[in-house]
């Protein structure tokens, strides 16, 4: 591959990408823009309590209003068994319940033959609900006094994930310097602009066809094969011409979306569509698992950290799985300052609010605001240099990954290095000086180090690897068909440029194929955890090698090619998925009149190993700043008494354009010589980490006072700033 | 037609278009499903993200918030009226070139929008003017910074 890299064509250069041009003239159809000859329009009737039995819901009456197809409830369904949404986890959600456990919870369906009908049917259905004692604190599900689930004995969403290794109780108390401290995490949403929906046919018995808001492809196939009890060929999950980008939230199907709206289908012979609204996308399908962290960290007399330990509460929700998000932030809390004394203990507790889910930087987003957090505090404390000290503490090349894999490539010093440099972190004021409780507003610079994976190596039970069919079709195009999501991100173009950089052909020369999972090879996690350039990217680097080899073997001639089939595939060879670091630097400005926060100027080094799209790099970095600035400051969705607060656009404020700072984004390729394509590595989620803990540090330079609970809130910074007066 | 639907003249994109449509139908119901434009995005429906944004008399306004009875006599125009509009299409590949489109969701009420600022604007567009004028749209992908380089170039285009 060196060959290739040393005369690139379009390695690390910014081409438009291909759905662009229909993009930008709103030609591109949307799952919202989708209709289908003889569709019918869904709409869920939904819980308006956080935990309640349904005694009636009055279907009859319904039914009779002209325009209703169907109306069904728990009972229509009531043949197909509880699932877990994610492997291994209980089994404990249906597609529609007697027994709802938040509010939004689906207790029933209206089918109708306007979208509008169904919506006010739903609304308006007469119910008759019992309402049950809730569990809202993590607190109150750990007493088990109530117990949520029916099918499960105590409130624990999962197994208790426990890491031991050293001796951190004897450890810690010949510690020099020991330091403890508390942190929490907020329920954020995506809050994606388009709202989630699913549109499925099932009026052919023998095949499902499904287009939905999705990472995966064939993970959504097979989860809907099992749930509703039938064999995987005969669905067929397809993207739609345009997929709104939804940052994770859709890593998983949705038990009340796409098997409901299949089971409309089939009950209806007619293709149904199930429209959330925007309101419904936010409270109703999944948000990021909030989290209670107290860390322990003890240096010797050295400043080396020698005893770690962790103590972790996570709220699942009613239905989330929040053990999977503990396993994946052990992964870096014992991966990022590795030490010899450990002791890590995470709890996830089932209540009764929206459930948690995936969302950019699952696990690792909370982790990192902890971990990140209390370096800071420690460096403050000590007079240490924040660089320095990472840089001595952090992990190396050479340091065993949480599987065993050894780190190959780890670009952390380069990062530091370049970071600083733009930043011009050497020139920040020292802020202990200048602060002065009589200024209006004061400054403060902050960083942090953020590490997230690329790919699902290890971590889940299907196996890790990507397959590509290639073939040379009449007009002399090379086609790859793969299981590849383009849902915004950019991939499509990255991966073009992968393989006409390998073939040594112009990009137009190059078509990447993605149609549906009865038209492209078998690839379980498709867009999940920023593992497209990585794996997939390695798989049509591996057919392009072999039709590379074959157009070597006769001298060029492209035709002879055609109609030949060339498999590329690429199933890592690693314990664990490939390691990303990258270092963040922030200047931010506190209103000590408000307590309005505002962030001036932000650098982020990634190490992306190499540049291969620079558009999407740049695109998923910056992009990636907006939701850890959000996660930082302002976003939260709010619960009171098990009632969503702000479930809306008007209620769940995200930083808009002119709240944003100047982004400097400066990309490091420490290139991995067995990750992706050239040494190219994942960027949409390590982005995330760092971004927090940044900012909160910078807001500590600024005021002398540490906020420990996201986001800072202008209430929070008074608070604070009143208690140190 | 049916009692609860009413006969609506608007003028988009040039022509005057003569439809049936709901009653109380928004602007953007009106656009998507009365005259079958579905370039105009539904987002949040309250009028905080923008993607429905297109022009009023020249202004960016949010389609989700206006009743199409009441745009009746003025000149709407929508992210289609490409061809007849070389600004949008200047600022259509400043996008492309900057890498300001992703999912894309947002992109057509955000070019309206940028469109709109071109109108209005009597001096050169500065950063802090654009970021300003953008905060009626929200887009989820970039953080704004490829949507602002893309749309300082295109208001400043001469």
């Amino acid at each position: 591959m060196n060959d290739v890299l040393s005369e690139s064509r379009f390695l690390g250069k910014s081409l438009e990408r291909s759905d662009g041009r229909k993009k930008v003239q709103g030609e591109a159809v949307y799952l919202r823009d989708m209709i289908l000859p003889d569709l019918l329009f869904a709409a869920v009737i939904r819980s308006q309590l956080p935990r309640a039995r349904v005694k009636e819901i009055h279907k009859v009456a319904a039914l009779e209003i002209p325009g209703v197809i169907d109306v069904i409830t728990a009972e229509e369904v009531a043949e197909f068994s509880p699932v877990s949404i994610f492997p291994n986890s209980p089994k404990i959600q249906r597609i529609l319940t007697d027994t709802p456990q938040f509010v939004g919870d689906a207790i029933g369906a209206v089918v109708a033959e306007s979208y509008e009908l169904a919506k006010k049917v739903a609304e308006e259905v007469e119910i008759e609900m019992e309402e049950l004692a809730s569990c809202l604190t993590t607190e109150d599900a750990l007493a088990n006094d109530v117990v949520i689930h029916e099918s499960t004995s105590d409130n624990f969403a999962g197994p208790v994930i426990n890491h031991v290794s050293g001796d951190f109780e004897t450890s810690i108390k010949d510690c020099t310097y020991v330091f403890e401290g508390e942190y929490e995490t907020q329920r954020q949403s995506a809050q994606t602009i388009e709202a989630m929906a699913c549109l499925c046919d099932w009026s052919d018995k023998n095949t499902l066809k499904v287009w939905t808001h999705l990472d995966s492809m064939f993970h959504f196939r097979d989860s809907l094969a099992e749930i509703l009890g039938i064999n995987v060929d005969s669905v067929i999950v397809e993207p739609p011409e345009a997929l709104g980008a939804t940052f994770g939230l859709k890593n998983s199907i949705i038990a009340s979306l796409e098997p409901l709206c299949a089971i409309l289908s089939r009950r209806a012979g007619r293709p149904v569509k199930l429209q959330l609204t925007p309101e419904e996308s936010i409270f109703t399908t999944v948000s990021r698992h909030p989290a209670k962290v107290k860390l322990i960290t003890g240096l010797d007399e050295n400043k080396n950290i020698v005893a770690r330990s962790a103590e972790i509460l996570l709220d699942s929700g009613a239905y989330g799985w929040g053990y999977v998000v503990a396993l994946s932030m052990l992964g870096k809390w014992v991966c990022l300052y590795p030490c010899d004394n450990l002791e890590f203990n995470a709890t996830s507790v089932y209540t009764n609010h929206i459930s948690g889910g995936a969302y950019r930087a699952v696990g690792t987003a909370q982790i990192h605001f902890a971990m990140e957090s209390q370096i800071d505090e420690i460096c403050t404390e000590l007079g240490l240099d924040p660089l320095t000290f990472r840089l001595q503490n952090a992990a190396k090349v050479g340091d065993e990954l949480p599987m065993g894999t050894k780190i190959r490539s780890w670009g952390l010093e380069e990062c530091l290095e370049e970071g600083a440099k733009t930043f011009e972190w050497d020139k920040r004021v020292d802020r202990k000086a200048n602060v002065k409780k009589n200024l209006e507003k004061v400054r403060g610079t902050g960083m942090a180090i953020g590490m997230h994976h690329a790919g699902l190596t290890g971590l889940i039970p299907n196996p890790e690897g990507s397959k590509c069919e290639a073939q040379v079709i009449e007009d002399g195009q090379f086609e790859f068909r793969v299981g590849v999501v383009e849902k915004g991100q950019g991939s499509i173009t990255t991966l073009e440029i992968v393989a006409a950089e390998v073939l040594g052909v112009d990009i137009e020369k190059i078509r990447i194929v993605n149609l549906g999972t009865s038209e492209v090879p078998f690839d379980f996690s498709g867009a999940e955890a920023s593992r497209t350039t990585y794996v997939i990217g390695r798989a049509i680097a591996d057919a392009a090698e072999k039709i590379k080899k074959s157009l070597d073997l006769n001298e060029g001639n492209i035709l002879e090619l055609i109609g030949h089939s060339f498999i590329g595939e690429f199933i890592p060879n690693d314990n664990d998925p490939l390691p990303v670091i990258g270092a963040h630097f922030c200047e931010v400005e506190v209103d000590y009149v408000s307590g309005m926060v505002s962030v001036l100027r932000y650098v982020a080094a990634q190490d992306v190993g190499k540049v291969i799209n620079l558009n999407g790099c740049l695109g998923q970095i910056e992009g990636g700043i907006h939701h850890g600035l959000g996660f930082a400051l302002i976003e939260e969705l709010e619960y009171e008494s098990g009632f969503p607060l702000n479930p809306n656009f008007m209620g769940y404020k995200v930083l808009m354009a002119s709240d944003m700072p100047e982004i400097g984004v400066v990309l490091v390729e420490d290139s991995d010589p067995d990750g992706g394509p050239f040494g190219a590595k994942g960027v949409g989620t390590p982005v995330m980490p760092a971004v927090a803990p940044a900012v909160a540090n910078a807001i500590a330079d600024a005021i002398g006072v540490r906020i420990s609970e996201l986001p800072i809130t202008p209430n929070k910074v008074m608070n604070v700033l009143a208690n140190d007066r | 037609m049916g009692t609860d639907e009413i006969k609506l003249s608007l003028k988009v994109n040039g022509s005057l278009e003569t439809f049936v449509c709901k009653q109380f139908s928004t602007l953007l119901d009106a656009l998507r499903e009365g005259l079958g434009l579905l370039g105009s995005k539904y987002g949040c429906g309250i009028g905080y993200c923008g993607a429905c944004t297109v022009l009023v008399d020249g202004n960016s306004a949010h389609a989700c918030c206006l009743l199409a009875e009441t745009m009746q006599g003025r000149e709407i125009q929508t992210i289609e009226n490409t061809e007849n509009d070389q600004i949008v299409e200047k600022i259509q590949d400043y996008f492309l070139s900057e890498g300001a489109v992703q999912c894309g969701y947002c992109i057509p009420g955000i070019i309206m929008t940028i469109r709109g600022l071109v109108e209005s604007s009597t001096e050169r567009v500065t950063e802090d003017s654009l970021r300003e004028h953008l905060n009626g749209n929200i887009c989820r992908c970039s953080g704004f910074a490829s949507i602002v380089r893309a749309g300082l170039k295109a208001c400043n285009y001469e």
